[in-house]
């Protein structure tokens, strides 16, 4: 069992999200729509750019041209870094080659997970807390925007050396942990998630709801 | 006006009486003095109450200074623990208010409940 709510990834499937969830999930969409966009606008830019310098270069005495080229190909990589980065905010990277499932999403406190964690290389499997908890973030001397922030809040893992031949892990969720809480400015989410040991990148991970 | 409030019994089970004072440190003016219950979320940013649990009203008219005010609210059956983390916290917490002409003053206080999480590296928020 290895699913999730479509657009939610850290809620199984049949688990409503949030007002926090859904506005999280709401941005991560338009980043992820206006990143195309932003390569557009810097080909024209660069193109504007570029265009300028060839009609100055060819009145006489002009400058020459290759500056213009130059802040051209600036432009554009300033514009292609700006998309790439909406485009990883809407699609997080995860390792490949690693698969990891999980015997059941829905648990309670105290409960015992098992998961089967298969791939090349020494893994190890985690079971992770995490926290979501919307903050204002200054931008600039007067201007203020609310961002939803994510922290690790409790975490426990266990080696799966032999991913090859696909291991099995049993994780224990704390009796008196924190339990999956979907709200309006704090939110709580339950994982099991899978890496090789010694790299931070983790495989997709399979949420879970832990019940109070 | 300066107002505190205290609880008898923490922690406390889902479904539990909820007693305790308002101690008036300060007094004053007032029209009223009312007590809330509410499972409430926080962040350094942010205050939300996702479930109120009732308001009582506990005292009418001026408040004399040392005056001191008893109330009995009561946790719903299905009661969430607390979770408190340097991050923020959800958890119940009682406000007792002054309703008066102008500012109302209020006092907020977080209430312990069995089975609750305190993350042990957590440092900005009150216990409970």
């Amino acid at each position: 069992m290895a699913g999730a709510r479509e657009g939610h990834p850290h809620l199984p499937p049949g688990r409503e999200p949030g007002p926090q969830s859904r506005r999280t999930s709401t941005g991560r969409a338009l980043g992820g729509c206006a990143a195309p966009a932003f390569v557009v606008a810097g080909v024209v830019a660069a193109a504007m750019v570029a265009g300028f310098g060839l009609l100055l270069g060819s009145l006489p005495g002009g400058p020459p041209a290759w500056p213009f080229f130059l802040g051209a190909v600036g432009v554009l990589a300033f514009f292609w870094l700006f998309a790439r980065t909406m485009f990883r905010g809407a699609r997080p990277r995860y390792a490949a080659g690693i698969e990891l499932q999980v015997e059941r999403q829905e648990l309670q406190r105290g409960d015992r997970v098992a998961a089967i964690a298969s791939g090349e290389g020494e893994l190890e499997v985690g079971l992770v807390c995490t926290q979501s908890f919307d903050v204002w973030r200054r931008i600039g001397d007067d201007s203020r925007s609310r961002v939803t922030d994510t922290a690790a809040i409790w975490q426990q893992w266990l080696p799966a050396p032999h991913g090859a031949l696909g291991q099995r892990v049993e994780l224990a969720l704390p009796a008196e942990g924190p339990y999956s809480y979907e709200g309006d400015c704090v939110s709580v989410g339950w994982a099991v998630v899978a890496r090789r040991v010694g790299e931070k990148r983790v495989a997709e991970p399979v949420a879970l709801w832990v019940a109070p | 006006m300066r107002l505190r409030l205290d609880v008898d019994g923490e922690p406390l089970a889902p479904g539990a009486a909820v007693g305790g004072r308002v101690v008036v440190k300060e007094g004053g003016r007032a029209r009223s003095l009312s007590v809330r219950l509410a499972f409430v979320e926080r962040t350094e940013s942010f205050e939300k109450v996702a479930r109120d649990a009732g308001t009582l009203v506990v005292a009418e008219g001026d408040l004399a200074d040392g005056a001191v005010v008893a109330f009995s609210l009561r946790l719903p059956d299905d009661a969430l623990p607390n979770i408190a983390t340097q991050h923020g916290r959800i958890g119940w917490e009682l406000r007792a208010r002054v309703d008066r002409a102008g500012p109302d003053p209020t006092v907020d206080r977080p209430m312990e409940l069995l089975r609750s999480y305190t993350a042990p590296d957590r440092e900005r928020w009150p216990s409970g």
